[in-house]
């Protein structure tokens, strides 16, 4: 047991390796007391597996399961990413904590002074939540000790943190991000809370936009920008939702957080237009304005870098120079506007549904 | 604060990026951001090439024929603003500035700061549980 005074040096590989093994044989036991489900996925075109022990997590692959595939065995597939997730309520089996100091947390659940090219490692104090990642075997830890602790946000996108690690593994980038288009090729709209990305998103949807993700999508950048789909679970104002698309409330599956924020499982009511990926061929950051009506108005590069680089950096752990370059590298391949938001809701989706067609039209030139 | 100071960025607290020209600067103990543009981004490129705030100063008054007094005056000012925002401290002397860096701002105008903080308090927010002397959580999981 460390000192209770001196935050003691930060865990070693071997450390690591040994707490990781621990929790796995932990997870074991509690799958063999209350059964075990393993589904299958498949995000960004790679293989992810989720393996659940009782059922008090099994609510966390709903907002995934539109991504849901069959499992891919064979020898020359890529590795999958496999996740862990249980909790200790019902069976009882709280696992040891580690033999390494968990008083050096920073904001964001990082670990100070860790740096491990092995494993990466998070536990927010708040809800006890520990992730772990390794990345030879791409394997990950997701526990905390009650499912009743879990945070609305997570119920919503799970297991963020460890999809943040793994894309890093192939070039990918999570970002706080919604994407919407058509016919394959879309906008990515930024900006922190409540600059109107979400509920653009979901009028878009309402519109007849194809829908990847409203708050967060993953991004890989090669051959050419392209946003991948996390979760189809989607967010409004529930007070917003009732004023401005009422036959909605029908499919709302819960209200959520403080904010009172209705939740959508969308892939559930409107399969056809949650999809699993878009082209990106421009970045867009959503304002509120009294206008009437929506417009698009061409912006700095650093402005589009500026509403989608904190907002991700400062949610997700251990992102730090990487992310902010794969962000402006993102930025200096994609024309940037502000879409200043009118009064007329579907004006919004009408302005991004007329740049993807004025773009298409150029290329074809 | 001496002329012949010489600073570097404030990592791995403070990253950067130069897009088109324009310094994104981000700060993870504060949960502020910046913008540096023109003289500001030409003033902060130089310094993190290792000039001296005399030598950045003297390579301003160069670029845009202007008194070396006036640049200097400016150059301090904005030094003091990064360094209270903690995005640049002080460091060793350099051996030699990197030569391939210069002033570029077409026109000159006192260097400027451009600061949002509209994200610091979803940084800072972090509660605490009830949690051991180790850190682990005490509750009673059964």
């Amino acid at each position: 047991m460390p000192s209770p005074d001196i935050p003691a040096a930060p865990p070693s590989d071997a450390a690591l390796a040994d707490y990781f093994a621990y929790l796995r044989g932990n997870f074991a036991a509690v799958a063999d007391r209350l059964g075990g489900t393993a589904r299958d996925f498949s995000i960004a075109g790679r293989p992810v597996r989720v393996h659940l022990a009782g059922s008090e997590l099994l609510h966390l692959a709903r907002p995934l399961s539109h991504l849901a595939s069959i499992r891919d065995d064979s020898p020359s597939g890529e590795l999958p990413l496999e996740i862990f997730a249980w909790e200790s309520t019902a069976s009882g089996l709280l696992p040891e904590p580690p033999s390494w100091d968990l008083r050096n947390l920073l904001p964001r659940g990082e670990i100070a002074g860790l740096s491990s090219a092995e494993f990466a490692v998070n536990f927010t104090s708040d809800h006890c939540l520990l992730a772990m990642f390794q990345r030879s075997t791409r394997r990950a830890i997701y526990w905390l000790p009650r499912a009743a602790d879990l945070p609305y946000w997570e119920t919503a996108a799970p297991f963020r943190t460890i999809f943040h690690w793994w894309g890093t593994t192939f070039g990918g980038q999570l970002v706080h991000a919604a994407a919407v288009g058509k016919c394959g090729r879309g906008v990515l709209l930024v900006g922190r809370g409540g600059s109107g990305k979400s509920t653009t998103a979901l009028l878009a949807v309402e519109a007849g936009l194809d829908y990847v993700g409203d708050d967060y999508v993953l991004l890989t950048s090669d051959p050419q920008p392209t946003a991948h789909s996390l979760y189809h679970s989607a967010k409004m104002h529930t007070a917003f939702l009732r004023a401005t698309v009422p036959h909605w409330q029908s499919r709302v599956a819960a209200e959520i957080g403080p904010e009172r924020k209705s939740l959508f499982f969308l892939h559930e009511s409107r399969p056809d237009q949650v999809i699993r990926q878009l082209s990106l061929q421009a970045i867009l950051h959503p304002r509120v304005t009294t206008h009437s009506a929506a417009s698009l108005q061409p912006a700095r590069a650093s402005a589009a870098l500026l509403a989608a680089a904190p907002s991700t950096m400062y949610q997700l752990p251990d992102a730090r120079q990487a992310t902010l370059s794969f962000l402006a590298d993102l930025t200096r391949r994609l024309p940037a506007h502000s879409l200043l938001l009118g009064k007329d809701l579907l004006s919004g989706p009408r302005q991004i549904a007329a740049l993807l067609d004025a773009e298409r039209t150029y290329r074809a030139a | 604060m001496s002329d012949s100071a010489r600073y570097r960025l404030n990592e791995p607290q403070v990253i950067g990026e130069v897009l088109e020209g324009e310094l994104v600067l981000v700060h993870f103990a504060s949960g502020c951001y910046y913008s540096l543009r023109e003289t500001g981004a030409d003033v902060c490129n130089l310094l993190l090439a290792g000039c001296s705030i005399g030598e950045t100063a003297a390579a301003l008054a160069d670029h845009h024929a202007l008194p070396v007094d006036r640049m200097l005056a400016d150059t301090r000012a904005f030094v003091g603003q990064l360094l209270a925002e903690q995005l640049l401290i002080a460091t060793t002397p350099a051996d030699a500035a990197d030569g391939n860096v210069g002033p570029v701002a077409a026109a000159y105008s006192p260097p400027k700061l451009e600061k949002y903080d509209d994200m610091a308090d979803q940084l800072l927010l972090d509660p605490i549980h009830e949690i051991d002397q180790s850190g682990w959580p005490i509750r009673d999981a059964a």
